[in-house]
């Protein structure tokens, strides 16, 4: 496969990029043997591969670039991303998926194995369409991304972006961060009206995950980085951000181009939430918020309450 | 919170008072950050805290319960029979 992979290199090489793209089968790319190829002969295809038009390949370059540490290509899959964060917007809706956000994704997978400082401006326009990846590129800025966290902090749709966030603020909480947390406190208090000697309600709770399919688009693409952020520690997950609640990332290789790798485990995160003394519901913001307050003024989760009868 | 039928006075002390409770224990949350420099004057002065009061009526005599109503506008009270039957 590999030897293969070097002859079709070979004719690569003395062909017009332009040409050998154009001309070349989607199912031949399969058949390259692309994802064992050899350094050399990587480096020399991803040079030519970068260029291109073609979302597919520049995934294939982002892949090579990230898998031999091609260090030195980094500004340009920055450049990438910098351009497309000027032209694109969006947002996470999958219809609006397109093949250059996927390739794109493999850029971010490349980018962040490779520890590459994004703007942390472009890191927040990622936020619409890469919301994992987008807070790991903040995270990891090396300029002050305190109004860019507040900002994702607001619009956050996903209960583990919004703590994920609200756990980087509260290492050093910005201006606007204390309010923020208040406005999200909503105490809700149960008056049970009982008749004289009547016993108390027990309340359940319960909830759906709807499983994400398969993605069937991108059979010729390279593997790629699928991100998610947990608030289970697991075998295969990273400290993201410290706190009361810290979160985890998990990163697992795949062919899923999707913008957030969704399994089960997503929907357990939010039972695992669910503690015995908040008598029924699953989780919410203001759950959240009230242990990062509560983090912020130095109690434990656990020892700390606003709602007095809950103590 | 538990409250054994009684009377009407009853009830509406017994739900302000722990209301009242509730909106005490928030200000003094907003002070707290205040005074570490987490939270300004002004943000202070205009937090907002939402209430929402569930009222639970699993009695077997479901005699019509008065209306709750509470200056703060941020406090929502909703009222649910429960059947115990069911």
């Amino acid at each position: 496969m590999v030897r293969k992979a070097a002859v079709c290199l070979g004719i690569a090489l003395l062909t017009p990029a332009s040409i050998v793209v154009g001309q070349r089968p989607a199912a031949d790319l399969q058949q390259l043997g692309l994802e064992q190829l050899d350094p050399t002969g990587a480096i020399q295809l991803t040079t030519q591969w970068l260029d291109q038009r073609d979302p597919r390949l520049l995934a294939w370059a982002a892949f090579w670039i990230e898998r031999d540490d091609q260090f030195q290509r980094v500004p340009q899959l920055l450049d990438i991303v910098a351009h497309y964060t000027s032209v694109a917007g969006g947002s996470p809706n999958s219809s609006n998926w397109t093949d250059e956000d996927a390739a794109l994704l493999a850029v971010l997978d490349a980018l962040i194995c490779l520890h590459a400082d994004v703007p942390a401006s472009q890191a927040e326009a990622l936020y619409a369409k890469f919301p994992v990846q987008a807070l790991v590129l903040l995270s990891r800025s090396h300029e002050d991304t305190g109004e860019a966290l507040l900002r994702i902090l607001d619009r956050a749709q996903w209960l583990t972006d919004w703590l994920a966030a609200a756990d980087l603020l509260a290492a050093k909480p910005p201006a606007g961060f204390g309010a923020r947390l208040l406005r999200v406190i909503s105490i809700d208090a149960t008056l049970r009206v009982l008749d004289p000697g009547q016993d108390v309600l027990g309340e359940g709770w319960g909830g759906d995950c709807a499983s994400s399919g398969e993605d069937g688009l991108h059979q010729n693409w390279p593997p790629v980085g699928g991100y998610r952020l947990s608030a289970r520690q697991s075998p295969a997950s990273e400290l993201f951000a410290t706190g009361e609640n810290p979160v985890y990332l998990i990163r697992a290789p795949g062919r899923e181009y999707r913008s957030r790798t969704q399994t089960a485990e997503e929907c357990a995160d939010r039972f695992d939430f669910v503690l015995g003394k908040r008598p029924w519901g699953l989780v919410t913001v203001s759950d959240l918020g009230r242990d990062l307050i509560g983090q912020l003024l130095g109690f434990r989760k656990d020892n700390f309450s606003l709602n007095s009868t809950l103590l | 919170m538990n409250l054994t039928w009684t009377t009407t006075k009853a009830y509406r002390e017994a739900a302000n008072a722990f209301v009242r409770e509730q909106e005490e224990r928030l200000v003094n949350i907003a002070l707290e950050l205040k005074a570490r420099g987490l939270l300004t004057q002004q943000e202070a002065e205009v937090a907002g805290f939402h209430i929402e009061l569930r009222i639970l009526d699993p009695r077997k005599q479901k005699t019509l319960l008065p209306d709750l109503v509470f200056a703060n506008p941020c406090i929502a009270v909703t009222y649910q029979a429960v059947d115990l039957e069911d």
